[in-house]
């Protein structure tokens, strides 16, 4: 594997050497030669969010293409597609009379992440262009390769996608991360909140005990009590677990199903992120004195069984075949969680009911989650570039117009929409942080009566047609296909809790990494995790924390925070 | 005339024509070679650099040897090293001695069709991948498993070998063992063979008994080629074995059994340091580089003959 990386290290330097010698064109003034009349008609389409050019303009870009594999179009109108003629290409000629030319072309993840590297080391980028982390943008700004985006944002971005960024709230807005000196230098693309975890349990399995759904922490302790010793499947033989328990205990809130957080949060530890303290410095969540509670907590569950004593060894397949084979009825996990086989194989083989519960809560009742970052990419436009507001008119479209259009020109997108969502030629999206609970909305008004099902967007449209395939079945006495039994669970059971039982949430003060982190940060990571590991399975004692906080502050915590801090004065 | 051509050719000293030949047929060797290993030893700069992919081998900025002292900084990194050494010495040792044991023994069994048989069923395990072995040791090493369940017949209590920082390195060595005695000991079973029957049959004039015979006359036979395999090992001393321990570790036993391999995988590949991965791996390299001169220098002396 080190060999492969080194290769692609030696090609990737040959190919720049390469690339170097062909160097970017300077600025040119599209506008001479014209009379006064076309001047104005360009200046025209230039100053409308979605004006359309006199004439067709051509503009260069990355092509992210999916992993969805060639063939999803094969059999469909579409098949003859291509990257620079398909149905979004011919929407957005027709809309804005722009054509994209690739300059390259890679499966979005690391192969475009690597096309894109190439292009800076190049000093050769395409004029616009999609970038998929943070430190790229950072690398861009300071080459000076790009353009600054600020008046056009102010003058051109329509308000479905103003209105989306500010829905992230103060303090976590997507526009923040790409906003350098007081100068926005990209268009960020949104990152949905993913909400908070839930704990998941076995409703048949409850009901059976004729338990309560627990809230606090104590009532979870019960309820996975009788779990254990209780004999809730009825079998007669003792071969129930309490929690399982991911491996590495919490993290990547809340994409990590199986992971504990929740029991964290709810006792005031933040692990894993960094947190605003007191005295308003940033500190990391993992090193605090609040940390203890949960972790002797925990030590106590261990030892008496309460959630799985094999956990530190358990892959994920292991943890998904316990709950499979119905010896496990309690894990902690996202409004997604009915996606996970955990879950569609007890429904297609076991008459398991699936019920998530807010729990376990801190002090005012409520689960205490974790934000997430709330960007997840960047769109950029090459320094020099004469029609800049480009970029900007097409994410109006992509994330507006071509929604609530419903003209013949737009008919072509909504049927590509579930055979080949991502195929935007730029893929960017400007949706609000709550986009999931707004479409479940829009879902619960039309099967109460209260709209229309045409008020449904395309997505919408087949989310409520899975919810109506799913209670027909069930209705019918008959198990409902496990994939609508999926949609249905995240999107109407699942999210309606969301919505109801809402989280108190903590925005990180720091996403990004520092320049010590690099070369530090996974050390100090294995040291943290084998500590928590070692104090939950009892091969440590509790004090072992405090050593453990000294001697991360040492081997380069203390160093790494001071830069986190001077990062975010920044 | 022709004898001495022959003889010619064969030490590498015929025409330019046949030489051609055999230079040909390395070609495609000397051409892998050339790809996979020379090429890419280029890429071992990045350890003296603050290497960003972006700006490639050639822009990135220069740091001397600060990866290094970066590296050994790291309170882990000398437990990193110690773990490899034990791991990869304790495989050595019980590599060479179990695979000699077991041949002897299949030695002294009678019988050519059952001893082939047993050759083979032992010889398996060597051809599965430790991707897949990790799963069926992990579920003989668990808490209910069929290990547990054995020692439980004796009282003893369930133990979690694989999380356990006093069992972790024991069940990597003998399952690592356990998968490879039996491919190791074919070379031996080889070097048996070609003893001179008539050292035996003297010994039993003599009135040696089979354990004297194995002790006087087999073991000092097998010893040239006991030393020669225990010197060309030497070299991977600090190869612990990465896909067997990548696939059974957890950060509960990484004070056991985290290795250099896997450190710099996590630090490399997961982390994206490419820098700090290759000045370990280059480390590695420079230290196993010298173990193998120095394991050559020591099968000279021993035995009067090295690998180069």
């Amino acid at each position: 594997m080190k060999k492969i990386t080194k290769l692609l290290a030696v090609a990737s330097a040959a190919a720049m050497l390469l690339t170097m010698v062909s160097c970017s064109s300077g600025e040119e003034d599209f506008t001479a030669g014209m009379t006064e009349e076309e001047k104005a008609a360009w200046e025209a389409a230039a100053n409308d969010p979605y004006g359309k050019y006199p004439e067709l303009v051509t503009y260069t870009t990355g092509y992210n293409l999916t992993n969805q594999g060639s063939d999803v179009l094969a059999g469909t109108p579409y098949e003859d597609d291509t990257t620079e003629n398909n149905a979004y290409t011919r929407y957005l000629k027709e809309v804005l009379n722009v054509q994209n030319e690739n300059a390259f072309e890679a499966v979005s993840g690391a192969d475009y992440d690597q096309k894109v590297s190439m292009a800076i080391a190049s000093q050769n980028i395409p004029d616009i262009m999609h970038v998929s982390n943070y430190e790229t943008l950072v690398d861009l700004v300071e080459s000076d390769l790009i353009e600054d985006m600020t008046e056009i944002y102010e003058n051109l971005a329509c308000d479905t996608v103003k209105e989306a960024y500010a829905s992230y709230g103060e303090g976590n807005s997507p526009l923040d991360a790409a906003t350098f000196d007081g100068k926005l230098m990209a268009i960020p693309k949104t990152q949905l909140s993913d909400g908070q975890d839930f704990l998941w349990l076995r409703k048949d399995w409850l009901d059976n005990l004729k338990l309560e759904e627990p809230s606090t922490l104590e009532e979870m302790e019960a309820v996975l009590k009788a779990f254990i010793e209780d004999d809730p499947d009825g079998n007669g033989q003792d071969d129930t677990i309490g929690l399982v328990v991911h491996s590495e205990v919490y993290g990547d809130y809340p994409n990590n199903t199986f992971a504990i957080d929740n029991v964290f949060t709810a006792l005031g530890a933040y692990p894993n992120i960094w947190i605003t303290d007191d005295d308003g410095k940033a500190v990391y969540g993992s090193v605090q004195e609040e940390m203890k509670a949960p972790l002797e907590l925990l030590n106590r569950w261990f030892n008496e069984g309460i959630i799985d004593k094999e956990f530190a060894t358990r892959t994920n397949d292991d943890i998904v075949g316990l709950i499979s084979s119905g010896k496990c009825g309690a894990y902690i996990g996202p409004w997604w969680s009915p996606f996970n086989q955990a879950q569609t194989s007890t429904y297609a083989s076991d008459d398991a009911e699936w019920v998530n519960v807010s729990c376990p809560v801190g002090d005012d009742g409520k689960i205490n989650a974790i934000s997430t970052k709330s960007y997840a990419g960047f769109v950029v436009v090459r320094k020099g570039y004469e029609h800049p507001e480009l970029a900007m008119k097409i994410v109006n479209v992509n994330s507006e117009y071509s929604k609530q259009d419903k003209s013949d020109a737009a008919k072509e997108i909504k049927e590509n929409q579930t055979l080949a969502y991502f195929n935007w030629p730029l893929y960017c999206e400007v949706q609000p942080g709550n986009n999931a609970e707004l479409m479940t909305q829009h879902i619960v008004d039309v099967m109460d009566g209260n709209a229309d099902e045409s008020t449904l967007t395309t997505e919408e449209q087949s989310y409520y047609e899975s919810a109506q395939r799913f209670l027909e079945a069930e209705e019918a006495g008959k198990k409902a296909d496990s994939a609508d039994y999926s949609q249905y669970m995240s999107r109407m059971v699942s999210i309606n809790k969301m919505i109801d039982e809402p989280a108190n949430f903590l925005v990180p003060s720091f996403f990004e990494t520092t320049d010590s982190m690099g070369s530090r940060w996974s050390s100090l990571e294995k040291m943290e995790m084998e500590t928590v590991l070692k104090i939950i399975t009892g091969e440590k004692d509790i004090s072992e924390f405090d050593s453990f906080v000294e001697q991360w502050k040492s081997a380069g915590g203390d160093r790494i925070t001071e830069e986190v801090n001077e990062a975010i004065a920044e | 005339m022709s004898g001495k051509k022959a003889a010619k050719a064969a030490t590498g000293k015929g025409g330019s024509k046949e030489r051609l030949t055999f230079h040909l047929m390395l070609l495609p060797g000397m051409i892998m070679l050339l790809i996979f290993v020379f090429i890419p030893l280029v890429g071992s700069l990045m350890a003296f650099q603050d290497y960003i992919p972006a700006k490639g081998l050639f822009g990135s900025k220069w740091v001397g040897w600060e990866n290094f002292e970066i590296i050994f900084s790291f309170p882990d990194s000398v437990q990193v090293f110690w773990n490899t050494l034990i791991i990869a010495f304790a495989k050595l040792v019980f590599n060479t001695i179990i695979p000699v044991f077991f041949s002897i023994l299949l030695n002294e069994l009678g019988g050519r069709f059952f001893k082939r048989t047993f050759q083979t069923i032992v010889y398996l395990p060597h051809f599965l991948s430790w991707v897949v072995l990790a799963t069926v040791v992990s579920n003989m090493f668990s808490l209910d498993g069929p290990i547990n369940a054995f020692l439980g017949l004796f009282g003893v209590e369930p133990i979690q070998f694989l999380a356990d920082n006093n069992w972790f390195r024991t069940v990597i060595v003998s399952t690592d063992v356990w998968k490879e005695f039996g491919y190791n000991s074919v070379i031996y079973l080889a070097a048996l063979l070609s003893i001179d029957p008539g050292l035996y049959e003297a010994g039993s004039i003599d009135g040696a008994s089979r354990f004297k015979q194995i002790m006087h006359i087999t073991i000092p036979s097998l010893m040239p080629t006991i030393v020669l395999m225990v010197a060309l090992n030497l070299g991977n001393i600090l190869n612990a074995g990465f896909d067997q321990i990548f696939n059974l570790y957890n950060p509960i036993v990484y004070e056991t059994g985290d290795i250099i391999d896997t450190y710099v995988y996590r630090i490399g590949m997961v982390e994206g340091q490419y820098s700090i991965g290759a000045a370990v791996g280059l480390f590695k390299s420079v230290i196993s580089f010298a173990l193998i001169l120095g394991a050559n220098k020591m099968a000279k002396v021993t035995t009067g003959s090295g690998i180069f």
